[in-house]
């Protein structure tokens, strides 16, 4: 099915490259890091974590990646950095789900070009992480960082 | 019949260099584009400044499709809606 791989491959490309025209860096790892871990998928947490020191991701931002302290309780986040992390964990909750609050941030807090970027980012991600999951793949080893916790983030349920 | 391509090559150089002054100076002197809130490009019906289930029924979409779509995407979303016979939103917002 080379067609599709190709597809997939654009897709990767071009919302890549036009998501950092749009966002800054940070922003773009942040997002990525926060589906990767909400959806969650194990290749997708090391492929978008990895470098989360570059990025200055804070334990306690990692924290919240995980799930365990809301965005809105991280100091270090910027206003708008905490609602990218909500709307992309919104979008990738399932059911989704979006409250009056949290689209009125993203709405005052970003351009109209920045929310599509950053939704589509935030699609992109999920896109991998549910493919790959589904496809049983195993995560590339890029970082053996314990603080990511990579191997407690498996899909797989015994019945 | 040398002097006339010189005299040819200094025209375009000339032309070639007032071109790219003329980008240079007008970059230089154009205003920073400020930025500009979704909200504050689309302000919400009423003068409501929340997003409320009544909004979000009423509403199409959080943010609408670009005014000017370019040629091309235009084209191929004009394709794609006739395939639908449908106005194709995520599209048009995508554009």
């Amino acid at each position: 099915m080379p067609d599709m791989g190709t597809a997939s491959g654009y897709l990767e490309l071009n919302v890549e490259n036009e998501a950092s025209k749009v966002l800054d860096k940070r922003l773009v790892y942040l997002v990525r890091m926060a589906v990767s871990y909400r959806v969650p998928c194990a290749f997708a947490i090391d492929v978008n974590s990895w470098e989360y020191k570059k990025f200055n991701v804070s334990s306690e931002e990692l924290d919240c990646m995980k799930g365990r302290i809301s965005p809105d309780k991280v100091k270090s986040f910027s206003k708008r950095e905490a609602a990218a992390v909500k709307y992309a964990v919104a979008m990738s909750n399932t059911p989704v789900v979006f409250d009056g609050r949290l689209l009125d941030s993203v709405r005052k807090l970003f351009s109209r070009e920045e929310i599509v970027a950053m939704s589509v980012l935030a699609a992109k991600v999920n896109y991998w992480a549910r493919l790959i999951e589904a496809w049983r793949i195993k995560p590339a080893g890029y970082s053996d960082d314990g603080a990511l916790e990579i191997e407690k983030y498996n899909t797989y349920i015994e019945k | 019949m040398k002097s006339i391509i010189s005299g040819k090559m200094k025209v375009y150089a000339a032309v070639l260099i007032s071109t790219l002054l003329f980008i240079v100076f007008g970059s230089c002197n154009s205003p920073l584009k400020k930025f500009q809130s979704a909200h504050e490009l689309e302000p919400l019906p009423q003068g409501e400044e929340s997003w409320n289930k009544e909004i979000d029924m009423q509403r199409k979409s959080l943010i609408s499709p670009p005014e000017n779509i370019s040629c091309i995407t235009g084209l191929f979303l004009d394709y794609a809606e006739k395939e639908f016979k449908k106005e194709l939103l995520p599209g048009g917002i995508l554009a």
